[in-house]
């Protein structure tokens, strides 16, 4: 059984005026210890399908249709104070705006402390005394002094580093960070990804990774996800998805990386076009209006999800005809 | 002490507060502070000029020291004014948060109700609060805590508002905070600052009204001295003996004027992004 599975997750957002279709029809798993890259550019739901997961989806957003498991257990059926229960112990979140997630008027330790707090029955000294350790473990020095500073007297760095630290506090069982090093520079990009991957491998726990950076994932990731106007169109692991990309979306996002070696580009390729307004999406394939091989046949058929090799799959056209 | 470091920054805040501690202190001390029983009459010594020894600020018409009384006049309407606040605080401030935080329906009601007290001058709602209790210290704490309430539930839901949507709020919820550990453990520390440096502004009014109360004759009633009683009858003799309304008018100037000072240096010291 997979650690989580997301299955068939629909989730709209309905105004009195019209419906945007954010999720449609999402299904992947996370498996326990994996660490799954979610990509897709702003707006292409993957945002919508993690605030699904934890339930949160700010309203007029509402789940469809589908089915959320943890560990088999659907978490669209647990009570409020159940789901509660799930956020932050089993499942925790890094957000993109550090300094934006730490309250700017409570110390950071006093922060982290909170989270023991919330979920365990210890002493106020204890969780402080717990905090200052997940300070330290997250590589911040003098972690006892720096306890007591607030948030604004931080790094960009060390306030992700402060977050983070939140996260793995009841040693979740999946960590879902949404875009955590997009605000930082390259350096300290790297140090954070450093620090996720220490905490899988410390804690066991699986990372579903969002970004909007393909480039940024590749060493992190063993799977990849990649989504498009609300739905998945091609997934499987990250060498197969970089070595023999079969989505166009995807291929155009990989010529859109800047190569180190070989020559020097004059320009780099760009997918021309936006993707479609999810309050009006057309009926065959999403990515038709932007796609270099669009064929007739596309516009009418909306493509399903099709296997092209060992657990990669994709959306599209061009390799539905292969499978009967 | 670390609060007390940082207020040596503010040299008026701190002087405005050594000045309320005093006059707190005057007021828990009073019977050892006043150099008579503030109700004691002499009528051979009506109307003692100011300086007159014995009595350095004079005497009233019933020969009764100026000093004693304005000594323990500062009891009730230090009191009076702290405990009106308090109530206006709670009632308020639960008001408030539980609007800002709700929202919807709720939010609508309450504040639409406290628009319609906020509509009527505090000093007119205690005066109609005073009216139906009948005149007593107690009324006017009832009163003006009724008359304060809107006020705070206005600044305390605004202040939920804007922190109700920070990412900090949600990034709380993501991590499992129950609706009662948010409004405690992330809203409450974010508003306390605004609702304290409004609680040094209230005093000051709560002190005024009080005065003003007892001034039309509505506050403690006689012999009790209070700052706005000895005003009234500092009135009718304001040519006898000036020193009645003079000093029991100080007084009040006084004690306002150090609360709203000190409000002010709190506002800025309580804010941890001011770097001063």
């Amino acid at each position: 059984m997979p650690l989580l599975e997301v299955d068939d997750l629909e989730a709209a957002f309905l105004f009195a005026d019209r419906t945007v279709r954010a999720v449609n029809g999402v299904s992947f798993a996370v498996e326990a210890g994996e660490i799954v890259g979610l990509i897709g550019e702003s707006g292409s739901g993957k945002s919508v399908t993690v605030q699904s997961i934890l339930r949160l989806l700010p309203s007029p957003g509402r789940i469809v249709r589908g089915a959320i498991r943890l560990n088999g257990v659907n978490l669209l059926d647990l009570s409020r104070e159940q789901m509660r229960q799930v956020r932050g112990r089993r499942i925790a979140m890094v957000v993109q705006d550090a300094l934006a997630a730490l309250n700017p008027v409570i110390p950071i330790g006093e922060q982290i402390a909170d989270v023991f707090l919330a979920h365990t029955q210890v002493k106020r000294q204890t969780a402080w005394e717990k905090a200052v350790g997940m300070l330290r473990r997250v590589g911040i020095s003098a972690a006892e002094e720096r306890a007591r500073h607030y948030a604004h007297e931080f790094s960009g760095g060390m306030q992700q580093r402060t977050v983070i630290a939140a996260a793995l506090a009841c040693t979740p069982e999946l960590i879902i960070a949404d875009e955590p090093t997009t605000a930082l520079d390259v350096t300290v990009q790297q140090q954070i990804l450093a620090l996720l991957q220490q905490a899988r491998s410390e804690l066991g726990s699986a990372i579903l990774y969002i970004s909007h950076d393909l480039a940024v994932v590749t060493h992190l990731c063993d799977r990849i996800l990649i989504m498009y106007a609300g739905e998945i169109v091609e997934q499987g692991p990250t060498r197969t998805l970089f070595r023999s990309p079969k989505h166009p979306y995807t291929q155009g996002l990989l010529a859109s990386i800047p190569s180190l070696h070989g020559d020097v580009q004059e320009y780099l390729p760009a997918i021309p076009g936006l993707p479609p307004n999810a309050a009006a999406l057309p009926t065959g394939c999403r990515f038709a209006a932007r796609c270099t091989f669009v064929q007739e046949r596309c516009r009418a058929h909306h493509p399903e999800l099709v296997s092209v090799g060992s657990h990669h799959a994709v959306r599209c056209i061009l390799y539905e005809a292969t499978t009967p | 002490m670390d609060f007390l470091k940082r207020l040596r920054r503010y040299p008026v805040a701190l002087a405005a507060g050594l000045c309320i501690l005093a006059v707190v202190l005057t007021a828990l001390f009073a019977p050892v502070l006043a150099p008579y029983d503030p109700d004691e009459m002499d009528t051979a010594t009506r109307f003692a000029p100011l300086g007159t020894p014995g009595h350095w600020l004079g005497t009233d018409e019933f020969g009764r020291d100026i000093l004693s009384r304005i000594i323990y006049g500062s009891r009730v309407s230090l009191l009076v004014a702290f405990t009106a606040v308090a109530v206006a605080l709670a009632a308020g401030g639960v008001l408030g948060v539980l609007a800002g935080f709700s929202g919807g329906v709720a939010d609508v009601l309450l504040m639409r109700l406290m628009d319609l007290l906020f509509a009527i001058p505090a000093l007119m709602v205690a005066l109609g609060v005073v009216g139906l209790l009948g005149p007593s210290a107690f009324s006017v704490v009832v009163a003006l805590g009724v008359a304060y309430t809107p006020l705070f539930a206005r600044i305390a839901r605004s202040a939920v508002v804007g922190v109700r949507s920070a990412a900090y709020i949600e990034a709380a919820r993501a991590m499992g905070a129950s609706p009662a550990r948010l409004i405690r453990c992330e809203v409450l520390p974010n508003i306390l600052p605004i609702l304290l440096v409004q609680v040094t502004a209230s005093l000051a009014w709560g002190i005024l009204d009080e005065a003003s109360l007892g001034f039309l004759g509505l506050g403690v009633q006689p012999p009790t001295s209070s700052w706005g009683a000895m005003l009234t009858t500092g009135r009718q003799y304001m040519y006898q003996a000036p020193s009645i309304a003079l000093f029991a008018g100080a007084a009040v100037l006084v004690v306002v004027f150090a609360f709203n000072l000190f409000g002010d240096g709190l506002r800025d010291l309580l804010d941890p992004r001011s770097s001063r």
